[in-house]
């Protein structure tokens, strides 16, 4: 029999209680959205809805033709935007990972700066807008961030991580650089570049600012920037519809459970990736903490 | 090496090859193109019409061809300050004293002054009266153009309709109490206690202080963030003496008032009640809830309905004050990087007067988003949803009635600004320039205990110290001391 130590119940006990934490929010969420507004109203959030209903998703199926477009964008983009950043980063990464590369050094240190200094917002909006002229291009809302400085160290790593002798085997053998960089190098960097790809999908997925800043027309925008329209609508015109001494819009917003619905239906499918990725991300992530 | 220089060489010279080309982008020829940064509501479906609608009827109007930007509210501030900095070429623009800060827009040259420009559209100068373009003048002129709303401030305690008759509290004795702010205080007081001993529960209340001075007689000069404030009663010798609100007799009374009503367990003792109140849904049970409205104005009952879910009436009346702020709260300005400030003006007019063009801006297409039911009412479809907060684009006065508004909504705005008496601080406006530094420590000392105390969820006697010391030390004394230098050279130039 296997000796059962203190340290064996504690720990998992912690962990669990900790997930629960990190999951109960989201349960709220999604059981709220169930809920029908006279419930809320008489009995408050709950994670057995009282009078559940469909009524939210209903209303969203028949009403949610901006949050359907918006859908759609935010995949197209995502997909999209995760392809191209992760051919852009590998390559730039293998790249730099090869010591015989000339402009290793320079390159190398050419990124790592934009990761100490940035233009800030007024120098990306000019550059974006004004001579890229991006504004209203859908390129916009992922040209801008699907590369990141961080991740292309971290593949940098992943790529260094494969011994230099294999590629020069593979030189001998006769494979020409391209042959070796997608038949040895990206099988071999397979946990780095899933990490990455998760990573570049998250930051996507979850993007608005760029869809708020460049995108100047309103059935162009993307599910994250939706639900933040809607929600800064509602505390706005909560916090200020005194100020402003007008009539407000906020009862004309979607009530409780449609923004719960939304909240649920945004977050579903990042989290039906994620179990893909999961077996790679722990790997991937600590990749560059052993240096061998 | 050699390699690298002449990578480097070829980036440059591409980089240099693209800056010029685009950089010449600009043309002096007088464009007919209007671009209008407008509030977005995330819930319209048919903006896209809408806008395609107004375009041809502003153009065979006025032959201005305007592009509306929507900007969700929440954002707009933001977008403006990337967009500012930027000169990115901009026409009209809201803004006001809460969003889009008026005096700092001003103070940066990003608005044009329209003293001259409003020579040429008569219409709209004249159907704006006087003191709201009084209201608006910064230095002498005027920035921008104020949408006619809702403008004196007077703030009133309010309690739901309901427990009028459950408590048996005679509502008309209640209104025809006057006084200083110890006797409305002292009538919220009485409600508060008469409400506790038949419920047993603490009620809901929000701020008082912040926001609402007019219950204390005094006005904030730099709105609740920054000591500087005057006292009505002090200024009837026609002198005018700025206070540091905080220190004052009113604003201590009041936090020992409320810190005992949190003691004694009549209100909440959080900043923010997140309890679901009884009562609601049955108008036979007391709903535990006192409302301070800041700005009492018609139809303000279907605003604390939308947000407190219960039908108000007013418990204490105090005075209406016509206040800068008031007026400066909803204004259109024109950017200093529109290419033609005339047209724009002129587009402005046209929807502060044309009855017509404000309504299709407001509701939407007549017959899609909303069907009239009379001469000036009308009722909203389910769907396709539009609509765009009336303040934030001109004169509400021409908005069509609600059918929650009452027929006389308008007129009865009009009349309470005409009536309201006039701040003797009307039309001053301050500048921040000389005492930037203390005006940011005095904020983030106020944003660090003016809620705490306004909500009396700490111990008055140690906090009120700290304070006081801390607005000291950041130089409160010299905000009140450059405020009053400010006014006294105005009172020199009225």
């Amino acid at each position: 029999m296997k000796k059962i130590t203190l340290s064996k119940i504690i720990i998992p006990i912690i962990l669990l209680t900790v997930s629960i934490l990190c999951v109960l929010p989201f349960l709220m969420i999604v059981f709220t959205s169930f809920a029908s507004e006279e419930g809320l109203m008489q009995y408050g959030y709950s994670f057995f809805p009282h009078l559940p209903t469909l009524k939210s998703y209903e209303y969203i199926m028949s009403n949610g033709t901006q949050l359907w477009s918006a859908y759609g964008l935010t995949i197209f983009v995502t997909v999209v935007g995760t392809f191209l950043g992760i051919i852009f980063m590998t390559t730039c990464a293998y790249a730099l990972s090869r010591d015989d590369f000339k402009l290793k050094k320079f390159l190398s240190f050419f990124i790592y700066f934009t990761m100490l200094f940035s233009g800030g917002t007024v120098a990306s909006y000019i550059w974006i807008a004004r001579y890229l002229k991006l504004s209203n291009n859908i390129v916009v809302l992922f040209l801008p961030i699907m590369m990141s400085a961080y991740n292309i160290f971290i593949l940098r790593v992943s790529c260094k991580s494969i011994p230099y002798s294999l590629i020069e085997c593979a030189k001998l053998e006769g494979a020409g650089e391209w042959y070796i960089f997608v038949r040895i190098v990206v099988p071999l960097a397979k946990t780095g570049i899933a990490t990455i790809a998760l990573l570049t999908m998250f930051t996507l997925w979850n993007d608005w600012y760029n869809s708020m800043m460049y995108m100047d027309t309103s059935d162009k925008c993307t599910l994250q920037y939706y639900l933040v329209k809607i929600l800064d609508s509602i505390t706005f015109a909560k916090a200020n519809a005194s100020a402003s001494g007008g009539l407000s819009q906020a009862s004309e917003l979607p009530d409780e459970g449609v923004r719960m619905a939304i909240c649920s239906l945004a977050a579903i499918p990042m989290l039906c990736v994620f179990p893909f990725f999961q077996k790679y991300f722990v790997k991937g992530i600590t990749v560059g903490s052993v240096k061998g | 090496m050699k390699k690298t220089k002449k990578l480097l060489a070829l980036a440059l010279a591409a980089v240099m090859a693209v800056i010029p080309l685009s950089g010449c982008g600009g043309n002096s020829d007088k464009s007919e193109t209007i671009k209008w940064y407008i509030f977005d509501n995330p819930n319209n479906t048919n903006a896209k019409q809408v806008y395609e609608e107004l375009n041809k009827k502003i153009y065979e109007k006025i032959g201005a061809d305007v592009e509306f930007v929507p900007i969700i509210s929440g954002n707009y501030e933001a977008k403006m300050q990337v967009l500012n900095a930027t000169a990115e070429q901009m026409d009209i623009v809201f803004v006001s004293n809460w969003l889009n800060n008026y005096y700092s827009n001003v103070a940066k040259n990003t608005l044009l002054p329209l003293d001259d420009l409003l020579k040429n559209t008569p219409d709209l100068y004249n159907t704006i009266p006087d003191y709201f373009w009084e209201g608006v003048k910064v230095n002498g002129k005027i920035y921008a153009v104020p949408n006619q709303q809702i403008a004196a401030r007077e703030a009133r305690f309010a309690i739901p309709e309901q427990n009028a008759k459950l408590l048996g509290i005679d509502v008309d004795e209640f209104m025809s109490r006057t006084g200083d702010y110890k006797t409305y205080l002292g009538a919220a007081d009485e409600y508060l206690r008469l409400l506790n001993s038949k419920t047993n529960t603490y009620a809901k209340l929000g701020k008082i202080w912040a926001d609402g001075l007019s219950i204390f007689d005094m006005e904030e000069v730099l709105g609740s963030l920054l000591p500087g404030a005057i006292r009505y009663s002090d200024t009837e010798d026609g002198t005018i003496e700025i206070i540091n609100q905080y220190k004052s007799d009113e604003f201590k009374y009041y936090i020992n008032l409320r810190r005992q009503w949190v003691e004694e367990g009549l209100v909440q003792p959080e900043v923010e009640d997140t309890r679901t109140l009884p009562g609601l849904t049955d108008e036979n049970v007391i709903i535990p809830a006192l409302h301070r409205v800041n700005v009492w104005k018609p139809g303000v009952e279907d605003d604390i309905l939308s947000s407190e879910k219960y039908m108000a009436i007013p418990l204490v009346k105090t005075e209406g004050w016509l206040t800068s702020g008031g007026i400066a709260a909803t204004m259109m300005g024109i950017s200093s990087t529109s290419k033609n400030p005339e047209l724009a003006l002129k587009v402005l007019e046209l929807v502060n007067t044309d009855k017509e063009i404000y309504n299709l801006l407001v509701y939407g297409i007549e017959g899609v988003n909303y069907v009239k039911t009379g001469e000036n009412r009308i009722e909203k479809t389910e769907s396709p949803v539009y609509s765009v907060e009336s303040w934030s684009v001109g004169n509400v006065y021409n908005s069509y009635l609600l059918p929650a508004q009452a027929d006389d909504t308008w007129e009865e705005t009009k009349k309470i600004n005409d009536s309201a008496m006039r701040s003797p601080l009307l039309g001053f406006n301050p500048t921040m320039d000389n005492i930037k530094t203390e005006v940011a420590a005095c904020s983030s000392a106020l944003s660090e205990f003016l809620e705490v105390l306004d909500f009396g969820v700490v111990d008055v006697e140690t906090a009120y110290n700290d304070f006081i010391n801390k607005l000291d030390a950041a130089g409160a004394d010299k905000i009140i001391a450059e405020t009053q230098a400010q006014v006294d050279e105005w009172l020199k130039t009225k």
